[in-house]
């Protein structure tokens, strides 16, 4: 494991992480002392098989749950410190996502989903701004369209347009590829990693796909809610 | 599998799912539509036996003719020679004075025993309590003898005779029912009748002739008898007495049954949403029990089960709720009745929890049956369509369980599917008002900038997403709302429009029965109480023989009013001058002077077009002993609500003025001059005065108390159209989480989130209320103009209170079922879904 000093600001770092969940009164450990850290601009992939808790890691490093322990520093912040609203205000500022089954929301256009978030930044500019991403995605002419109007590679696309659109410090990508087709998904692959070399955000890549993953600097991988490699 | 197996598991299944909302929405939704028909059950069982028990007692007899003239004599001696007994009996208003005090009463000069059937005179002293009073006393009523302080023995002065009290009569069970007819009772016996001086020509008597017998011989009787009688000869068996109470009531009793559907049609709406639910959400189950071999019908038993124990325990809640209602409608109705219904019977609240199943299961079983559709190999594969929309079999089916509710309910399949029709064209004005505003809010939305918050901008597209629930969301708030407001405030708007149009000086006595002579003394009787003298006209009675050649036959008519007039003697008048102020010409011409000894006439213009009457029409009229043929010289608009003397047929002198008449007067008797009703009864003791401020009191309360009743359950119908709401929400709480979840990720804030389903909450409710208060008062209006004739403002009350109304109801249901997506952790949101 990479001792946190040698990186002295890191973007993302996780302390002791540990996560257990009640089942029918037995704890289940999902994760169990999780320290990483990742700097700036770095792009990392979490792999592992099913269950060893790669969803659950992304989902605390991203303060969309609570841990059972441990601590998760964003951007300077920590994460727990803050209340639920807090963490909100700070994703809303730093993070964006691109999730494995889309997450668009059924009842906006595509405009509405890329401009959605910047909106809810209060960004003046948000509407010229999900335009111009629409556009960068290759999806100017649906602007008007809805998800279920759009193919599933479309959707992913809208999707990525929405994450990059705010501009964010840090990237989460949870199996981006996963309810695609392997040429649309090579497709949204190529999209996300040039997007992200374009706007030198920070990806952490959630994924099974070890290809996907080779394409990233770094690799953690998990089994058993436990860190193997680093 | 056992039966008890099924059950104990199906009960675990249910206790497991308790807490999920579709089941207590269901449970709900069943209770609601239970206890309205439990409510209205019962208290139309406890109407319809008040009914049955009064039949005879009402009719005082197995059979009554009754008729304006004597009845001939020949109907008497067949009844006699069939050994049926008789009883002959002249009915009619008079006063009654005792010492200085007089009251208006309901005279009966009988021959015989009085009743026949039913309870007479219970009074003190009378071995045989029907027997008919002796010579020179007469029977009166309690409240006759408490209103003039009179006891057994008394005297009191009837016309110009002086008879002695004798029997005093306990209320008899009638009197409250007979919303026109007020005044107490006071029998005599008819060899007393003539010394009165009561009966003249054209005085408004009513004979009858009670009989009473085995039911055989009445029946041969009245089939022997009925082809031969005379017009204008009414025959009334126990069936059909008082048809004009028991179709008061009977209509009291439909229409509360109509509008307690409302509520049933509303919950039978929110349990469909709520099983469509229920069977969503067990999909991945069925297709799990499909992958693990189960049989279908394993499946589906387990589920009908679970949902009947639901049932059974929403049904018993609905009838403890319903019985708690209908004593609440019984008090409510008592009051119209007069006196307290008839204890309840089980039949009522057993047959609503048995049609609460029925609706139940007429929900469910399509739903559930579409389960077996459900491929296993869901289990494997997470992007197979859902099971989404519910066909037209399921529709079909329920629509057939609720016609059918409701034509039992109504009691008569035309109106049951009239009402069915009309609350769904309320439904579908509401859902395509509703329909067009969604529209509109589609194009501004395309429209609108950014500058929108982005909680109304959210609020908005979940409305707009799912167009389908916003309707029904829409169109269910908003016939519950409108049922509302049309039975509260547009009510009273109304009852206050009409009361403001009756002028403050408008006529509240009338006299009848004074006599030709009488009349030029009313000017020196009213000058001595400083009062302006009213104008009297005189009062012919005829009976309409033909319209054109053509006889008039009153079974030719199939509207009832028409049927009854028409068989009704007509009250004529004559003029020479149109001296009605309240009159307006609206076809034809007034006749000129040298055109007086013509045989003309005016008709008013309602019963002109009622029976095909127009200006040239010649009219046939039996007149006393008499025949005459008009010809009709012009048509007359009357403005009813000026409450003057009017007349539906006015003649030139030249027709009528020979004839038999009676006069008759109208006038304001301020407060404080109550000597002249007493002073005018003593100088002409003939004269009947009736006081119409009181009988118009008495309507109004009556109405009043009716339409309390019906508000009643407009309350429940609005708690049912809230229900699907609710249950509209309910089906959309699984997207709604899912939505919240993304939401936050993406870093919307708490306060987003309330905004955006404040706003889309708002936004239902404020539509449907609007759309409920426009249609409410357009009916208003409608009413106002085509029934009531007043013209109407709707008061601010009227048209704010649906939208405000609206707004509280969808938020606060809304934020009860749907509120707490707000607050979890995003992650939890997300998965959840």
């Amino acid at each position: 494991m990479t001792p946190l000093s040698e990186y002295p600001a890191p973007l993302l770092e996780a302390r002791a992480l540990g996560h257990v969940v009640d089942m029918a009164g037995t704890p289940l450990t999902i994760l169990d002392d999780i320290g990483l850290a990742i700097n700036a601009g770095e792009t990392v992939a979490v792999t592992g098989p099913s269950g060893s808790g790669k969803s659950t890691l992304l989902g605390l490093l991203a303060g969309l749950d609570r841990p059972s322990s441990g601590e998760v520093w964003l951007d300077g912040q920590s994460l727990f410190a803050l209340d639920e609203e807090g963490r909100a205000a700070l994703r809303a500022r730093a993070v964006g996502f691109v999730f494995q089954n889309f997450q668009l929301l059924p009842g906006l256009t595509a405009l509405e989903n890329v401009s959605l978030p910047l909106e809810l930044a209060s960004r003046a500019d948000a509407v010229a701004e999900a335009r111009h991403w629409l556009a960068a995605v290759g999806l100017a002419a649906r602007e008007q369209h809805f998800p279920t109007q759009l193919s599933g590679g479309e959707q992913q696309r809208v999707a990525l347009a929405r994450a990059f659109a705010g501009q964010p410090r840090l990237l989460f990508a949870d199996e981006p590829t996963g309810n695609l087709d392997a040429r649309t998904g090579a497709q949204v692959a190529d999209l996300l990693f040039e997007l992200n070399r374009a706007t030198g955000t920070t990806l952490v890549l959630v994924t099974h796909d070890s290809a996907l993953a080779r394409r990233c600097d770094r690799v953690i991988a998990l089994d058993a809610g436990r860190l193997v490699a680093a | 599998m056992t039966l008890s197996e099924a059950m104990r598991l199906a009960l675990r299944g249910l206790r497991r799912e308790w807490r999920s909302g579709e089941s207590l929405l269901m449970a709900l939704a069943l209770t609601l539509a239970v206890a309205a028909m439990t409510g209205v059950g019962v208290v139309a069982q406890r109407v319809d036996d008040s009914l049955q028990a009064r039949a005879g007692q009402l009719l005082g007899a197995d059979l009554v003719f009754s008729s304006e003239r004597p009845l001939p004599a020949e109907l008497r001696a067949a009844a006699q020679a069939a050994s049926l007994a008789t009883t002959s009996v002249a009915a009619f208003p008079s006063m009654v004075t005792a010492g200085t005090a007089s009251q208006l009463c309901e005279v009966r000069s009988v021959d015989g025993r009085f009743p026949l059937r039913g309870e007479g005179a219970s009074g003190r002293g009378a071995a045989d309590s029907s027997a008919p009073p002796a010579a020179g006393t007469v029977a009166i009523e309690r409240t006759l003898a408490v209103q003039l302080g009179l006891s057994s023995g008394d005297i009191v002065q009837l016309g110009y005779s002086r008879l002695r009290v004798g029997a005093i009569l306990e209320a008899r069970g009638d009197a409250a029912l007979e919303v026109f007819n007020v005044a107490p009772r006071l029998v005599m016996n008819q060899s007393d009748l003539q010394a009165t001086g009561l009966i003249a020509p054209g005085s408004r008597v009513r004979y009858r002739l009670l009989v009473a017998g085995e039911p055989e011989r009445i029946a041969s009787y009245r089939s022997r008898v009925e082809a031969t009688l005379p017009a204008g000869v009414r025959v009334q068996g126990l069936q059909d007495a008082r048809p004009e109470i028991r179709n008061t009531l009977q209509r009291a009793r439909q229409f509360l049954g109509l509008a307690g559907m409302a509520s049933v049609v509303l919950a039978a709406v929110a349990l469909l949403l709520a099983v469509q639910r229920y069977v969503g959400r067990r999909v991945d189950e069925a297709a799990l029990l499909r992958c693990w071999g189960v049989p279908f019908r394993r499946t589906v038993t387990l589920h009908l089960l679970r949902l009947l124990m639901l049932g059974g325990l929403a049904a018993l809640a609905g009838v403890a709720l319903g019985l708690a209602l209908q004593s609440l409608l019984a008090l409510q109705l008592a009051a119209l009745v007069g006196e307290d219904l008839p204890p309840l019977r089980w039949t009522a609240p057993v047959l609503a929890a048995a049609n609460g199943l029925v609706v139940l299961m007429a929900t469910a079983v399509p739903p559930l049956l579409r389960l077996q559709q459900v491929s296993p190999l869901r289990v494997l594969r997470d992007d197979l369509p859902p099971l989404r929309g519910l066909g037209w079999g399921a529709v079909v089916l329920l629509t057939l369980a609720l016609a059918g509710l409701l034509i039992v309910q109504a009691g008569d399949w035309r109106l049951g599917l009239f009402t069915l029709g009309g609350f769904a064209a309320a439904l579908v004005t509401a859902a395509v008002l509703g329909a067009s505003v969604l529209w509109g809010l589609q194009r501004w939305r395309r429209r609108a900038s950014s500058a929108a918050g982005t909680g109304w901008r959210l609020g908005l597209a979940a409305i707009l997403r799912h167009r389908r629930r916003s309707l029904l969301q829409l169109a269910a708030l908003a016939v519950g709302i409108m049922a509302l407001l049309l039975l509260t405030l547009v009510r009273s708007d109304l009852i206050s429009a009409w009361q403001a149009s009756v002028p403050s000086d408008a006529p509240n006595r009338f006299v009848i029965n004074l006599r030709p002579d009488q009349v030029p003394q009313l000017p020196a009787l009213f000058a001595a109480h400083r009062l302006p003298s009213p104008r009297a006209y005189p009062m012919v009675r005829g009976r309409l023989l033909a319209i054109d050649g053509r006889s008039v036959d009153p079974a030719a008519y199939a509207d009832e009013n028409t049927r009854r007039l028409v068989e009704r003697e007509f009250n004529l008048s004559f003029e020479s001058h149109l001296a009605h102020a309240d009159n307006r010409i609206v076809a034809g011409r007034w006749w000129r002077e040298d055109e007086l000894d013509q045989p003309l006439v005016s008709v008013e213009a309602g019963v002109a077009s009622k029976l095909g009457i127009d200006v040239g029409s010649r009219l046939q009229w039996a007149l006393g002993g008499r025949d005459v043929t008009v010809q009709v010289q012009s048509i007359r608009e009357v403005d009813w609500d000026s409450f003057g003397v009017n007349f539906f047929v006015v003649a030139t002198p030249a027709v009528l003025a020979g004839e038999p008449s009676t006069w008759i007067t109208s006038f304001h008797l301020p407060a404080d001059r109550g000597a002249l009703e007493r002073d005018l009864l003593q100088a002409m003791p003939n004269a009947t005065v009736l006081n119409v401020g009181e009988l118009l009191e008495r309507i109004r309360s009556l109405i009043d108390r009716l339409s309390a009743a019906v508000a009643t359950l407009a309350w429940l119908t609005m708690a049912a159209g809230t229900l699907v709401v609710g249950a509209t929400l309910l089906l959309s709480q699984d997207d709604r989480l899912r939505e919240a979840g993304i939401l936050r990720t993406l870093g919307a804030s708490r306060a987003q989130l309330r905004g955006a389903l404040l706003t889309e909450l708002a936004l239902i409710g404020g539509l449907a209320g609007t759309i409920a208060s426009a249609c409410a008062t357009l009916a208003g209006v409608v009413l106002a103009s085509r029934v009531l004739d007043v013209p109407y403002h709707p008061g601010a009350s009227s048209v704010l209170a649906g939208p405000l109304l609206g707004i509280g109801l969808a938020v606060v249901s809304g934020w009860l079922v749907a509120g707490r997506g707000v607050s979890r952790p995003p992650l939890a949101l997300i998965r959840q879904s």
